[in-house]
């Protein structure tokens, strides 16, 4: 369960990585979900209650009621606002990574810097990490 | 000693020094306090010591405004009152329950909730729980913690188990045997006389089902039957008073109060979560169960009224075994009135069955993924527009049936979402899950199936100004010096929790009252 999770995050923090670079991504995400294991709840409630493609729809759903972020280099600019938070993420690990949006995460919901996508209470960090998906 | 009222001949008159209208929580409660006094106390209950569908029909009555219970579905006329099918479900109101809070007009109450602690204290015992302690540390133990959440704006409470004293069953004996006590089963109140000026009480008349009728005669009286009953008690009281007894500025039958519960939102959780402390885990040999909370902080802060959830596995069979409709229809068919009823309990269980949970359960969650109802418990405001009334229809003791006009709106809808906000944000932060709130779209307001606790209260509010009020801090009506009311119909704010041990707290105050010299 958890190693599906993990591998969500990771997955999020390459897309986030390389979001320069759109083309990519589409392929990364089927495989990411082709390859992953059933269970993980929050993901597997995703997927059922959004639909077959869960943060794809959480993203779409998200740029519906946010269009003037409907661009990857926009979402990018807004997850990493500055030149030097997008390299250091550049070269951070995978870990670091991972830590990273963990940590902008429960940063937003401390907050309060929540969205409502489809019914689901979501850190803003994460919803716009579902958009860049859609974006792929 | 019990007497079953109908074998009396017509027109006797029962003299005593405190004559008690109604037998249950309440009224038990000042009964048994006032036992082992030199007061001669008379306790009139309209039931017997069993459910009887002819003495239950006189609760009919109509439901206007917001979709509510039938009047005669929601409580219980027979010795023991509506703790014959409560759930047992007990803790106090918090303090800020007790305050004035400018966003919520008509809250404050008299006095603080330290005035009430010594009664809330024995009133622990009467409802056969443990000590008054609701520190949640207590009640954590190495298989049932709480979830460690951060400090922000919920917190994990506990509430503490009843058996549930059924009132009516674990005080029999206690009331039959107490020599300056005389309770009267099947005595159905159904006037409260006073003098010409109204400033006193003179006799209540009563009548059974079978037709004879008598007076009871006392120096006090004190109306126990709870907070539908009382204001139509009140309001049919108008011998000498055509707007009914206490009622001089209107507030007789308003500010009628109901938890409102709405299963309003799912946390699904990011990882394995053992919520043993929120069910009923057993703690020294105390039943006890978790809820989470809005902080008073928040709630000050927000100006927000205060609200709970519990968490549930998401599942019918649960919420069919907690289901008060399902207790009352078990008890009709133990007492063998199912058939009478059959009709109504069926109508009453379906309209209980969370359809939310059959839908979502199935359709959205499937075979092996778990997902947490969270059940909100939210306080309803004194509004004046929420009350009960009288209607057209008469029963068949010639009084007229109530009218129940349940209202609430945007502040209790404000904090029902600020409750499973503030959830959501914790739960993010904790990483415990995420929460998905119902419905979808904000702007549809009440998730379906949003329905009252089965609380009623507030229709007969204390306050030290009569101008606001029906009854002052002594819970004595104001304007007539020797009538008092016991109940839930007294609470000015309702609090999220369940209103018995504080009804019963206060029904414990009042019999001390009345032990006073010179009342």
């Amino acid at each position: 369960m958890c190693r599906t999770r993990r591998d969500f995050l990771i997955w999020l923090s390459s897309a986030v990585a390389i979001a320069a670079v759109p083309a990519g991504l589409g392929a990364v995400f089927d495989s990411w979900w082709r390859g992953r294991s059933a269970g993980d709840p929050l993901e597997e409630g995703l997927r059922r209650l959004v639909g077959g493609n869960g943060p794809r729809t959480v993203g779409r759903a998200y740029l519906r009621t946010v269009p003037e972020e409907g661009e990857a280099a926009t979402l990018v600019r807004m997850l990493l606002p500055n030149h030097e938070d997008r390299s250091r993420f550049r070269r951070a690990s995978e870990e670091k990574r991972r830590e990273a949006l963990r940590a902008r995460v429960g940063e937003d919901f401390r907050a309060g810097r929540m969205v409502r996508v489809e019914g689901w209470m979501l850190a803003r960090t994460e919803a716009r990490l579902c958009a860049l998906i859609t974006l792929a | 000693m019990l007497t079953d009222a109908r074998t009396l001949p017509d027109g006797t008159e029962i003299e005593s020094d405190v004559c008690i209208v109604g037998g249950g929580a309440a009224g038990i409660t000042i009964a048994r306090e006032l036992s082992h006094t030199p007061l001669r106390v008379c306790l009139l209950e309209s039931g017997g010591l069993e459910f009887d569908p002819r003495t239950q029909a006189l609760y009919r009555g109509e439901v206007i405004g917001f979709p509510y219970y039938d009047p005669d579905k929601f409580r219980l006329r027979f010795f023991g009152g509506t703790t014959n099918h409560w759930q047992g479900v007990c803790r106090p109101l918090d303090p800020l329950d007790f305050e004035r809070r400018g966003w919520v007009p008509g809250s404050g109450w008299p006095f603080g909730r330290a005035v009430l602690e010594p009664y809330y204290a024995r009133a622990q015992e009467i409802c056969q729980l443990g000590p008054l302690d609701y520190d949640v540390s207590t009640w954590a133990t190495e298989n049932a913690a709480p979830f460690a959440l951060p400090e922000t704006s919920i917190e994990s409470r506990a509430y503490q188990q009843s058996p549930p004293t059924r009132f009516g069953q674990v005080y029999r004996e206690e009331i039959r045997a107490a020599a300056n006590v005389s309770a009267y089963l099947h005595a159905n109140v159904i006037e409260i006389e006073t003098g010409s000026l109204a400033r006193a009480v003179r006799r209540v008349r009563g009548a059974c089902l079978t037709g004879n009728r008598f007076t009871a005669r006392a120096r006090w009286y004190v109306l126990a039957t709870g907070a539908v009953e009382n204001a139509r008690l009140l309001l049919a009281s108008r011998g000498t008073t055509p707007e009914g007894l206490g009622n001089r500025h209107g507030w007789v039958g308003r500010t009628f109060m109901e938890h409102i519960s709405a299963v309003g939102a799912i946390l699904l959780p990011s990882k394995p979560l053992d919520r043993s402390f929120y069910e009923t885990h057993v703690v020294r040999g105390i039943p006890v169960t978790g809820h989470l909370a809005l902080s008073p902080d928040l709630v000050r802060r927000e100006k927000l009224l205060n609200a709970q959830a519990f968490v549930r596995p998401y599942t019918m069979k649960q919420t069919l075994r907690s289901s008060p409709a399902l207790v009352s229809a078990k008890m009709a068919f133990e007492s063998g009135t199912l058939d009478d009823d059959l009709i109504d309990h069926v109508r009453a269980l379906i309209a209980q069955i969370d359809d939310l949970a059959i839908q979502s359960y199935d359709a959205w969650f499937g075979a092996g993924l778990q997902g947490f109802a969270l059940i909100a418990i939210v306080e309803h405001a004194p509004r004046v527009d929420s009350r009960i009334m009288l209607g057209k229809e008469r029963d068949a003791l010639g009084l007229q049936r109530v009218r129940v006009d349940w209202q609430f709106g945007d502040l209790e809808r404000r904090t029902l979402s600020a409750l499973y906000e503030a959830i959501a944000s914790t739960a993010g932060q904790a990483g415990l899950g995420r929460v998905r709130i119902l419905p979808d779209d904000p702007e549809m307001g009440w998730p379906p199936g949003v329905r009252g606790a089965w609380h009623q209260m507030g229709t007969t509010r204390m306050d030290e100004n009569p101008t606001r009020g029906v009854v002052n801090a002594d819970c004595r009506v104001h304007g007539i010096e020797n009538l008092f009311v016991a109940g839930s119909s007294v609470f000015p704010t309702s609090g999220y929790a369940n209103p018995t041990l504080t009804l019963v707290a206060l029904a414990v105050r009042l019999a001390d009252h009345l032990k006073k010299p010179g009342v």
